[in-house]
């Protein structure tokens, strides 16, 4: 059943298999820490994340710099959930609320309110109950991925623009979770997390279990957006990307295709978000800078875009150069980023996934030249 | 406002005197250095009388050296050494515990030299003490208030003329702050005497009878539309004792309020405005750049703003070459010579880059916002490591201080030059564009790239300049940029969206569309963020998540912004 497939699937289903049982065998045999595996949780919650902007940037042409600003939603509505369970401290409000702790601090106390007056504001509230905030984290970055779609593609704002527009939009969202008086804790960010659904976060076995939650949703993930782009919907995706003049007049609207992929690119990246939340132990608004937007659209550039499988390989990949770098030289990363970027785009513009395809060309190529 | 009326009145009999106001100009001569002394010497007698007219004689001196002096004397830090007054300030112990008084010129604050040109020292019980009493001290506070009134420098009489009108009022000073407002030479001094004069009027309780007077000090400090008298009136208003004074009162008060009031908006939204319109002009010249190579090459250059970086940083090394290599003096010029360094160095890099990578990309506009984001992380690391995190650059001092257009209507000359800047970097690109012969060959190379490059146009090379071009233009709102914001690193990361935005909204076919949305979006922030709603006030974060929404909503009906390319251009 692996003839059909190219290359780069076949890779990232073998590092799926890995997941599942080497990583497994490895932390149970002691060899690796459970803060590797940790930081493996991670960084699969990134690649869950930049499948979404491959979705809409690989299949539909549309470079989006705001899946950074999905993510943190997801990671903001986990960090509720969380904060609401976590932390010793914190008080009762007049509604018998419980205040949480990290908010507690930072409260924005109004003039002639004195510490007793805290309350509970009222969008924190839903995020008391899993269920609802899991649902949220998916369904609110994608709402407002479908508002800001609706009216940028509607009007038809292309290519360039839209990658400016989504990356302003980004940095408002950064501007006003940054500030304090939202009541979302500034630039602090949410923190002093405990349980996550009754079981206490710092355990081993729920890191291990968090990591195979976020492994399971990312083959999860793989498999829907596999399917989803092998569908008459993923040929009219790249028909967008290819000659989106030439569509409309064959009488589709092609702003609907988009706006549903750019809103199921932002559930994917709310998803990712909430997965990364309680394995990271904080979420702060810093995700929401240019950075942040910027190095997801790298991921997916480095593993190759418009492949599903590049999305995940540079995810993950990336990420492992990163913490191989910045532990040994810290100076030296800046610049193998940068590095990596340029040649990337100039070099490999196929990324990875090119990369590895030419491999089984050359076999091909081989076999044929023998025969 | 509570005055000691014995003080009132000795002030006004015994202080009563006709001063010299033409001594405020520098033309009468001063009194000297021996003359001075001699009076000084006075206040060592027993002479009770003599002492207050040597106070008060002094301070007709106007000579600012007294104003330490008197201090000293206040303080009772002068005494009588060998007939001789001295300053003695602290004493010092030898290694025996005699307590050793260190003596300083009364007049110079130099240090006294004996035979042996080292500062007399001789023991504490030497000394006589010419300790003032109680009012002695009060005259000679107020000697030194005279003092700074009567000084031959403006500056001084400004901050005296200005330091007797604020609370508590110097009452003494009214009848020389009577004769400034009407003689003095300099028109700032008069106006401020005569505003000091009429805000003690106002801040000072009267007896009944010249409560009339009082009142309509507060119409006159409206119709002089004074800032300073506003909240001076204010608390008058909220405080309840107020009622005493009868409604006639209240009522010229709270006209006086609004009418300064409104002056204080007017001077305020002047302000805001001109904010933006700096705040503008540096987007401009960003988005100059910007449009020019995204609007000829489609090419996205997200390191636009470390080419900025580059600017400003060039700025930095000029002015340490001009600080550790050349006199003191030519300090001024660095800025002079930065103009073209910065705008030569930014435009370096920004040849090398497009030589390097850019070249590579042209029609492939997605994939060159990744790869210069790349360039800009190295230029930013290579920054840090060469520069560290933070330098400072001094702004010469032709350009510190400011201008008075209209009454509190004061504009600083840095901002001021960036407009006068930006206004010098439309007019160059509109000269390069429109009427040299590498203008013609861009604009060729914009419409039809094919077509010019079959014309003889060298296109590759037309590239090259115009990326160069753009970036130099990034270089010099570096180079502004110094004047009033921080210089490190990744300083330009600030600005690259914003100018972004600033393209957006103008479109790429007329630079006209970038000068319009650049002051637009600029004095849109700087006027929003102050507006209030009720209790909300806007705040500077607002204004920018307020300004983004409407660039948003604005980009609805015009995809292309203000002035879209025209023709087959449109919808390449």
């Amino acid at each position: 059943m692996f003839r059909d497939k190219p290359n780069h699937e076949l890779c990232v289903w073998a590092l799926f298999l890995f997941g599942l049982v080497g990583i497994p065998a490895l932390y149970f045999s002691g060899t690796i820490s459970i803060d590797t595996v940790n930081m493996l949780g991670r960084y699969l919650a990134f690649a869950i994340a930049a499948i979404g902007l491959d979705l809409i940037w690989g299949y539909c042409g549309v470079l989006s710099l705001c899946q950074a600003l999905f993510f943190a939603l997801g990671g903001y509505a986990m960090g509720m959930y969380l904060a609401h369970h976590g932390g010793p401290e914190g008080i009762i409000d007049k509604d018998g609320w419980k205040l949480p702790a990290c908010l507690f601090v930072v409260y924005p106390y109004d003039v002639g309110e004195a510490p007793g007056d805290a309350m509970v504001p009222w969008f924190w509230k839903p995020f008391f109950s899993l269920p609802l905030t899991v649902l949220l984290g998916v369904a609110l970055p994608g709402v407002v991925a479908a508002v800001i779609g609706y009216f940028g593609f509607r009007s038809r704002v292309r290519g360039v623009y839209f990658a400016i527009l989504t990356q302003a939009i980004t940095v408002a969202g950064w501007l006003v979770f940054c500030m304090n008086n939202m009541k979302l804790c500034g630039t602090n960010g949410l923190t002093r997390f405990n349980t996550i659904a009754g079981f206490e976060l710092s355990s081993h076995s729920v890191k291990f279990g968090l990591y195979l939650i976020t492994l399971i949703c990312l083959i999860g993930v793989f498999c829907l957006c596999r399917f989803l782009v092998s569908t008459r919907l993923g040929r009219v995706l790249v028909a967008v990307r290819d000659d989106e003049t030439n569509l409309r007049f064959f009488g589709y609207k092609p702003y609907m295709f988009k706006m549903f992929v750019f809103a199921l690119a932002a559930a994917l990246g709310g998803l990712g978000g909430m997965l990364y939340t309680p394995q990271m132990g904080i979420v702060t608004p810093e995700y929401m800078t240019a950075k942040w937007s910027i190095l997801f659209v790298i991921w997916v550039a480095v593993g190759g875009r418009g492949t599903l499988s590049g999305a995940v390989l540079g995810a993950i990949g990336v990420n492992l150069v990163y913490n191989f770098l910045t532990t040994r030289w810290p100076e030296a990363w800046p610049f193998v980023q940068g590095l990596l970027f340029v040649s990337v785009v100039l070099l490999f513009p196929k990324g990875i996934a090119g990369l590895l395809n030419l491999i089984r060309f050359n076999r091909l190529a081989k076999r044929t030249a023998e025969a | 406002m509570r005055y000691s009326l014995a003080l009132f009145m000795a002030v006004v009999t015994g202080w009563t005197f006709s001063p010299p106001v033409a001594a405020a100009d520098s033309s009468v001569d001063k009194p000297s250095d021996t003359a001075l002394l001699e009076q000084i010497a006075t206040l060592a007698g027993d002479d009770a009388a003599a002492r207050k007219q040597a106070l008060f004689d002094l301070a007709k001196t106007g000579d600012s050296r007294l104003e330490a002096f008197l201090e000293n004397y206040r303080t009772g830090s002068v005494y009588l050494w060998n007939d001789q007054i001295v300053v003695c300030t602290e004493t010092e112990e030898d290694e025996d515990f005699n307590e050793l008084a260190p003596l300083t010129h009364p007049l110079t604050g130099e240090p006294l030299l004996g035979d042996d040109d080292k500062q007399v020292k001789p023991d504490v019980s030497d000394l006589g003490d010419i300790s003032p009493n109680r009012d002695e001290r009060k005259w000679a506070a107020q000697a030194n208030f005279f003092l700074r009134l009567l000084s031959p420098d403006a500056e001084v009489r400004l901050s005296g003329a200005k330091k007797s009108g604020d609370p508590p009022y110097n009452i003494n000073a009214v009848e020389l702050l009577g004769e400034i407002a009407q003689k003095d030479s300099d028109n700032n001094i008069r106006h401020t005497a005569r505003e000091s004069l009429l805000l003690i009027r106002l801040g000072t309780d009267v007896p009944l009878g010249q409560a009339e007077e009082r009142w309509a000090a507060a119409g006159q400090l409206a119709e002089m539309k004074s800032l300073r008298a506003l909240p001076i009136l204010e608390e008058m208003l909220r405080d309840e004792g107020f009622e005493k004074h009868g409604q006639a009162a209240r009522e010229q008060c709270e006209k006086a309020v609004a009418a300064i009031n409104s002056h204080q908006s007017f001077v305020n939204w002047v302000g805001y405005v001109f904010q933006g319109l700096s705040l503008g002009s540096i987007l401009i010249i960003m988005a100059l750049g910007l449009a020019i190579t995204f609007g000829l090459m489609g090419v996205i250059n997200m390191a636009h703003g470390e080419l900025m970086m580059v600017g400003a940083f060039t700025t930095y090394v000029i002015q340490q070459l001009f600080v550790n290599h050349l006199p003191e003096g030519m300090f001024n010029w660095y800025y002079v010579v930065a103009l073209p360094s910065a705008f030569l160095a930014a435009a370096c890099v920004g040849w090398l880059i497009e030589i390097a990578v850019v070249r590579h990309l042209y029609r492939r506009p997605l994939e060159s916002l990744l790869a210069t984001w790349g360039v800009s992380i190295l230029l930013i690391q290579s920054a840090r490591l060469i520069f560290g995190d933070n330098i400072g650059v001094n702004s010469p001092t032709w350009l510190r201080g400011n201008v008075e257009v209209m009454q509190d209507v004061i504009l600083p000359f840095n901002r001021l030059f960036i407009i006068a800047l930006c206004a010098l970097c439309v007019a160059m690109i509109y000269t390069l564009i429109n009427r040299t012969k590498l203008g013609l060959r861009m604009r060729a190379t914009m419409q039809n790239r094919d077509m010019a490059d079959s014309l003889g146009v060298n296109t590759r090379r037309i590239d090259s300049y115009t990326f160069a071009f753009g970036s130099g233009l990034a270089g010099l709102a570096g180079y502004a940029l110094t004047l009033i914001g921080g210089v490190t690193p990744d300083m330009g990361q600030n600005y690259i969206v914003e100018s972004f935005l600033v393209v957006v909204t103008g479109g790429v076919g007329e630079l006209l569309g970038v000068i319009c949305s650049g002051l637009g979006l600029g004095v849109a922030t700087k006027v929003i963020e102050p507006m209030q709603f009720g209790d909300f006030t806007v705040e500077a974060i607002w204004a920018k998540v307020f300004v983004l929404a409407c660039v948003v909503a604005f980009i609805q009906f015009k995809p292309a912004g203000l002035f879209p390319p025209k023709g087959r251009l449109a919808d390449v």
